[in-house]
């Protein structure tokens, strides 16, 4: 048995004393513990952000900022200045179905982008007449690619044990006039078989909705998606 | 020991039970309750805001099309929603001539910058453009609702440029919903505004427009068209110089007095008494002018009517400014010019040239009426030539002369024309003996 020992007239001395102050500082302890979180995997998972919200939100964001962007004047130009990527001096070109023709389409027409944002752009493709659904398909692939798709750059991603490498952020954005319906454009990327490798992740999706002049669909709306594709590039054959 | 240093420990060793107890029983509730991530009611909140972005952008670029759609209707319609001067074939008129009922020439003004009204038109029917927008956005249930109601929406100008600007009465409503509950948890509610620019300054082209359309009033057609070749291209105006130049007669006609009234009727110069019957047989028969009263003495003024219709581009560079707009009748988006249209309409009156005549109700103009001497031979009187001494044939020209012929105070019939309402002619019921349909006048008849 533990024995406490008292003064001799029963009252605490100085020994007492620190001894009821070690017991309270003990209980401060406690109750500090009592107010953490269970120390388990589950509670710390609960600690982190939920990451996929994050990319959600990002890409809202991101399609906001893209319909609203001003389309530059020398399209044509800027099209052709990124019909292509070099990595680790290799050429690698994008590959779009019919590009002379829908790069053609959009000379003769510059009143498709000329002092438009990309949502009036959007709205103004529909009703461009004498252009094939194919056309304004590779038309719209070809100015999101130009206008959006964020140059290659290099990330110094350890991961990948590569001797040059980069960095491409692809936003890629489906648009259906009206409510129903499949999607009617879209600007996925198409990096197959290309001689290059291509680590992507996906990074969120977003919905918005813009007017349409053209009022004989119902309702004159346009819902453009978007799904922004986070990705590393790199050349194989200098690489692997 | 004593006593009071034994109720320490076994104290001490009640409270540690207790405490380590209590420890094990919250940690592990607290864990249970610990369901979400860290910063969850933060990114919520980003979410409802960015979910309200979506409605507010929506209105953004639907006024703008609104704008543009209302800016050619309002152009089109010459600046005014509706107009006193009525219409020249589908111009909205800014001026109109009449003559007025003593046949004076009068002339209305229904400019479009008169006050405020084209500002008005057109913030009216850029909000039925944008309410068109709304229905549709709202009719996908996946949308957060945009209100409708805009009590400010207006034309303003800021900086030399006129802007559209309105701001709903109600907020787009956006709600956070409880995981746990489903209801919802958090509203944030944001009122959908804008303020457009407008791309065409349509306050000042109207300005311009009325300056010289008001110059162009009463104007022979070879000055009207060195004023419209003078204002051409000025101002970012492209006027139509192949304007059309319509000059028709009518003449107006309207009470000027009173006149007399007469009727021929049949004498008897002279005769016999039958001596079987014993009565009194006229064996020459004659005719006498005979008053019956007063007719209303008429003054026909002939005057020109003259119309012009306007139509006026924007200039945008080399090219006219054209906006992109659903054709309903072709069933697809094409570009349409911005062009205003308007009417303008005069009367040249000359009244030197107006001649009178004489209306009666009863019998003809006294100053009209002959006596044929041949007539008279009583023993012929079934089979003589008479001749006719009132009109076969008039023509009235304005909405007063149509009341004279409502009048048939030549108890003829009378026909109005349906199109104009403004012409009649009169029909003689039968033409005297010797004297076919449509020859009356040719045969003596009087135009009264």
């Amino acid at each position: 048995m533990i024995r406490v020992k008292f003064g001799k007239r029963g009252l605490f001395d100085i020994e007492d004393f620190f001894s009821f102050v070690v017991y309270i500082l003990i209980l401060f302890m406690f109750v500090i513990l009592l107010s953490l979180p269970k120390c388990s995997p589950t509670a710390e998972q609960k600690l982190t952000s939920d990451v996929s919200r994050l990319d959600r939100l990002h890409a809202e964001q991101e399609l906001s900022e893209m319909l609203r962007t001003q389309l530059p004047g020398n399209l044509p130009a800027l099209i052709e200045s990124k019909k292509s990527l070099k990595i680790n001096g290799l050429e690698i070109y994008y590959r779009v179905k019919g590009y002379a023709g829908a790069k053609g389409a959009l000379e003769a027409n510059p009143g498709l982008y000329t002092g438009l944002t990309y949502a009036q752009f959007i709205d103004r493709l529909e009703f461009l007449e004498g252009v094939s659904t194919e056309t304004k398909n590779s038309i719209f692939q070809l100015v999101t690619r130009a206008v959006f798709v964020k140059d290659v750059f290099p990330p110094h991603i350890k991961e990948l044990d590569l001797e040059e490498r980069s960095f491409l952020i692809y936003p890629e954005v489906y648009v259906k006039y009206g409510v129903a319906g499949k999607f009617y454009y879209e600007s996925d990327a198409d990096l197959s078989n290309l001689p290059i490798f291509y680590g992507g992740t996906y990074g969120g999706e977003a919905i918005a909705v813009i007017p349409l002049t053209d009022q004989s669909k119902k309702p004159a709306a346009a819902t453009v998606a978007l799904r922004v594709e986070q990705g590393v590039l790199s050349s194989l054959a200098e690489g692997s | 020991m004593d006593k009071k240093g034994s109720i320490l420990v076994p104290l001490t060793i009640a409270f540690a039970i207790f405490t380590l107890i209590a420890l094990l029983v919250l940690v592990f509730a607290k864990g249970a309750q610990f369901d979400k991530h860290l910063g969850d009611r933060q990114l919520e909140l980003f979410n409802i805001y960015q979910s309200g972005e979506k409605p507010l952008y929506f209105v953004d670029e639907a006024a703008a099309k609104s704008a543009d759609k209302a800016l050619l209707e309002v152009a089109a319609n010459g600046l005014k929603a509706s107009t006193d001067c009525g219409m020249y074939d589908t111009f909205r008129l800014w001026a109109m001539g009449s003559m007025d009922g003593s046949c004076s020439p009068v002339q209305k003004s229904c400019y479009p910058d008169d006050g405020d009204s084209h500002r008005k038109y057109f913030a009216y029917v850029s909000r039925q453009n944008l309410y068109g927008y709304i229905d549709d956005y709202n009719s996908n249930p996946d949308n957060y609702a945009i209100p409708k109601d805009y009590a400010d929406f207006e034309l303003v100008e800021s900086s030399g440029k006129l802007q559209l600007v309105g701001t709903a009465n109600a907020p787009v409503v956006v709600s956070l919903v409880d995981v746990k509950t489903g209801n919802p948890a958090v509203e944030y509610g944001m009122k959908p505004s804008f303020r457009q620019d407008v791309d065409i300054d349509f306050v000042a082209d109207a300005q311009n427009l009325v300056a010289t359309s008001e110059q162009l009033i009463k104007k022979a057609e070879g000055d009207a068209r060195s004023i419209i070749e003078a204002a051409d291209n000025l101002n970012g105006l492209d006027w139509d110089e192949g304007f059309s130049y319509k000059k028709e007669q009518y003449s107006c006609t309207h009470d000027v007095g009173s006149c007399s009234c007469c009727v021929i009727e049949e004498t008897c110069e002279s005769g016999e008494v039958d001596p079987e019957t014993g009565e009194f047989v006229c064996t020459k028969k004659g005719s006498s002018i005979v008053p019956v009263g007063d007719g209303t003495l008429y003054e026909s003024v002939p005057y020109y009517l003259v119309d012009i219709p306007m139509s006026v581009k924007v200039l945008d560079g080399g090219s006219h400014r054209s906006f992109y707009v659903y054709d309903g009748a072709a069933k697809k988006v094409v570009p349409k010019e911005v062009e205003y249209r308007f009417g303008l309409d005069w009367v040249e009156a000359h009244p030197e040239d107006s001649s009178t005549f004489c209306s009666c109700g009863n019998g003809s103009p006294c100053s009209g009426l002959k006596i044929d001497e041949k007539k008279g031979d009583a023993g012929d009187a079934g089979g003589e030539e008479k001749e006719a001494s009132y009109a076969c044939t008039i023509t009235c020209t304005d909405d007063s002369s149509s009341d004279f012929c409502t009048s048939t105070n030549l108890d003829g019939k009378y026909e109005v024309d349906d199109e104009t309402g403004i012409s009649c002619s009169y029909t003689c019921p039968s033409c005297p003996d010797g004297c076919s349909d449509g020859s009356c006048k040719e045969s003596g008849g009087t135009i009264n």
